[in-house]
């Protein structure tokens, strides 16, 4: 029963040891608490003006190296950048160290100010209302990501990158909370904020961005850290373009080897401007087999199979034949049945048949009053005309074929 | 990638077993079994025990109070009522398998609560005989203890997701979601995560493939990807998660304080 988010806090401010006594600094009262030291709200007591004053036990602020990269930070941010909370001062009092910082807008969304409702604002408050739209959402993470750059470009570490350490002034997001920067180069102890851990456990650069990855996650789905990669309802609105492109820049970011995330903020900054490579680099060699290829070729297949199946079953060339016979207006008989034209009567010479199979067809001739005259099996393909000269039934006895349309006849 | 499954029949077990039993309104504890949590509730000061307890119920009675027409927040003051109910009943544990499941026992005093609610919210805002029912008085149709039985099968099969979320990579479990849960076509899905549509469906299919694999006996009804659906739809808003383990834990430590 922790909430995770604030899993780096300490104790709460009544078990906290005494916060020192800052010179010319009046610190008013506890406004946060990491898992090293407390946020105090502050007055300068010679110029009246309020900042945020962070205290940190010597004995509990890692050793030499971790306050050498503090004052490194310090050092080089004294120019001052857009979207990192500044230090002003870094000094010891009574056993703790302690920086000087801006302090954050109310969460009310008026200026910082002494009130007893006084409360920083930060992301991880403005996301407890849900997700944001993409278009804030993308504005933050640019934010965040040209924080680390700058960050990272100064050879350090932040380690602890997440909603609650994104506190905004005057309206714009700035990164804070030093407690736990370090140097980029051979760092790699597990320290920061669980949840916001990179599966492979290596707290340097490379898991700023991995947090950043979560932080834009719970920006566009409203779901806490240990959520991902579950979308929850914000999947019903994902419909938009640009919803989805940021879902693919937090996959990217937020891949379980490192090998597969963006090497760094610039790449990631660069994602979001630009659109997101695939995930894992397509492979080189050959055209691969998607499922459209698949299915264009068992279609080609198919087609051509069934050509030379079409071929090969020796489908019938159709021709036209003309039939004559004399006397006229013999019906003609292929096969045993009358030949009928497309009204349904049948053919009657002279005529020309058309689309007659090409093939052996036996070819008969009937009139009324005169005897079948039966032409025999005639091959179609190879006459154009069949003939016939029809006998009257009278004298049966001297009716017979003729023969000069028998197949063999020419 | 799957090195988590044995969590996961852990929680199965867990929920299988007849680990304990109320007797005429009281749990017993019988020392011949092994009733491993239940016995540490009896040390109000254990407070992984407490932890683990409130992890393992709180989703299922969050679920059932919301599934009997409770606001979150009316939903959030019962769970909170009944984690406490079972603090001041922890003396009185005696472990019994042949009279129940500590999980039915938990249902009584579940229903107690939301009865008590809704009586005092009766009480305290008197509306008119025309007004319209509020939402805290709208009682749903279903049977309460198969309702009680659904909600505590959401939260088991919502932990096996939560186990296949860490096996998985994040493109291949939002696949799965999204057509899943959502209902959505591969074209759209292939656009959210950066898969191809093939690459879409296998990600569903490898997913539920999973999901049979760990959820054993379950799926043999062939109603898997439904009751899936549902418990997908029913993790409980990220505010009441915010919130809902601070109200508890400090209602715990009032009453050890009161103890």
């Amino acid at each position: 029963m922790i909430d995770r988010d604030a899993s780096t806090q300490g104790p709460p401010a009544s078990h906290a040891p005494a916060p020192p006594d800052i010179p010319d600094l009046e610190l008013l009262r506890v406004i946060g608490s990491g898992g090293y030291g407390q946020v105090h709200l502050a007055r300068n007591r010679v110029t009246g003006r309020l900042l945020a004053v962070k205290t940190v036990r010597l004995e509990s602020f890692g050793g030499e190296r971790e306050i050498a990269a503090l004052v490194r930070y310090e050092t080089a941010m004294r120019k001052g950048h857009e979207n990192l909370l500044a230090i002003h001062h870094v000094g010891q009092a009574g056993g703790f160290l302690y920086y000087t910082m801006d302090l954050a807008d109310d969460v009310s969304g008026s200026p910082a100010s002494d009130s007893p409702s006084y409360r920083p604002a930060t992301l991880a408050e403005r996301l407890a209302d849900g997700p944001l739209p993409p278009g804030e959402a993308l504005d933050l993470s640019r934010q965040l990501l040209a924080a680390l750059r700058a960050v990272h470009q100064a050879g350090l570490a932040h380690r602890d990158v997440k909603p609650s350490n994104c506190v905004f002034v005057g309206g714009q997001l700035k990164l804070a909370d030093f407690g736990l920067l370090t140097y980029t180069q051979g760092s790699v102890s597990r320290v920061g904020t669980p949840g916001y851990f990179p599966p492979d456990g290596r707290m340097d650069a490379g898991a700023d961005v991995y947090a950043a990855g979560l932080v834009l996650y719970q920006m566009i789905t409203g779901l806490p850290a240990e959520a991902f990669p579950r979308l929850g309802p914000m999947a019903q609105a994902a419909g938009t373009k640009s919803a989805a492109a940021l879902n693919r820049v937090v996959l990217k970011a937020c891949q379980p080897m490192a090998a597969d995330r963006f090497a760094n903020a610039d790449e990631m900054l660069a994602a979001l401007e630009k659109g997101v490579p695939p995930i894992r680099p397509a492979r080189a060699k050959g055209p691969r087999l998607t499922r459209r290829r698949v299915v264009v070729g068992v279609i080609a297949l198919l087609a051509a199979g069934g050509a030379l199946l079409y071929y090969w079953t020796g489908a019938p060339v159709r021709v036209y034949v003309n039939f004559v016979s004399e006397p006229f207006e013999a019906t003609i008989i292929l096969d045993g049945r009358p030949v009928l034209d497309p009204s349904g009567k049948p053919y009657t010479t002279p005529c020309t048949i058309p689309d007659l199979p090409a093939r052996a067809t036996r070819v008969s001739f009937r009139l009324k009053g005169y005897a079948d005259h039966d032409a025999g099996q005639v091959d179609l393909a190879a006459r154009q005309e069949i003939q016939a000269r029809l006998t009257p039934r009278t004298n049966p006895a001297t009716t017979r074929p003729d023969s000069t349309d028998r197949p063999d006849g020419g | 990638m799957r090195p988590r499954g044995g969590i996961c029949r852990a929680f199965l077990r867990f929920f299988r077993r007849r680990d304990s039993i109320p007797s005429n309104g009281s749990p017993t504890v019988d020392p011949q079994t092994q009733p491993g949590l239940l016995e540490r509730l009896a040390d109000a000061g254990d407070a992984l025990a407490w932890r683990e307890f409130f992890d393992r119920y709180w989703r299922g009675m969050f679920l059932f109070a919301r599934g009997q027409g409770c606001s979150d927040n009316t939903a959030e003051e019962v769970v909170q009522q009944a984690v406490c109910s079972v603090f001041e009943q922890r003396q009185v544990f005696r472990y019994d398998p042949s009279r129940g499941r500590f999980r039915n026992w938990l249902f009584t005093i579940v229903r107690q609560k939301l009865a008590l609610h809704r009586r005092s919210e009766a009480r305290q805002h008197k509306d008119p005989p025309d007004a319209p029912p509020g939402d805290d008085a709208r009682q749903a149709d279903e049977d309460p203890q198969q309702a009680w039985d659904r909600a505590f099968e959401c939260t088991l099969l919502q932990a096996v997701l939560d186990v296949v979320r860490q096996e998985v990579r994040p493109e291949t479990y939002q696949a799965f979601e999204l057509i899943c849960l959502h209902g959505m076509d591969a074209a759209r899905a292939a656009e959210m995560t950066s898969l191809s549509r093939n690459a879409v469906y296998q990600a569903h299919k490898r997913v539920m493939a999973r999901l049979r694999e760990l959820t054993g006996s379950y799926a043999a009804d062939g109603t898997l990807d439904e009751r899936v659906r549902r418990a997908l739809e029913a993790y409980p808003p990220p505010s009441v998660c915010r919130t809902m383990a601070t109200r508890v834990e400090a209602s715990l430590s009032r009453s050890r304080g009161m103890s």
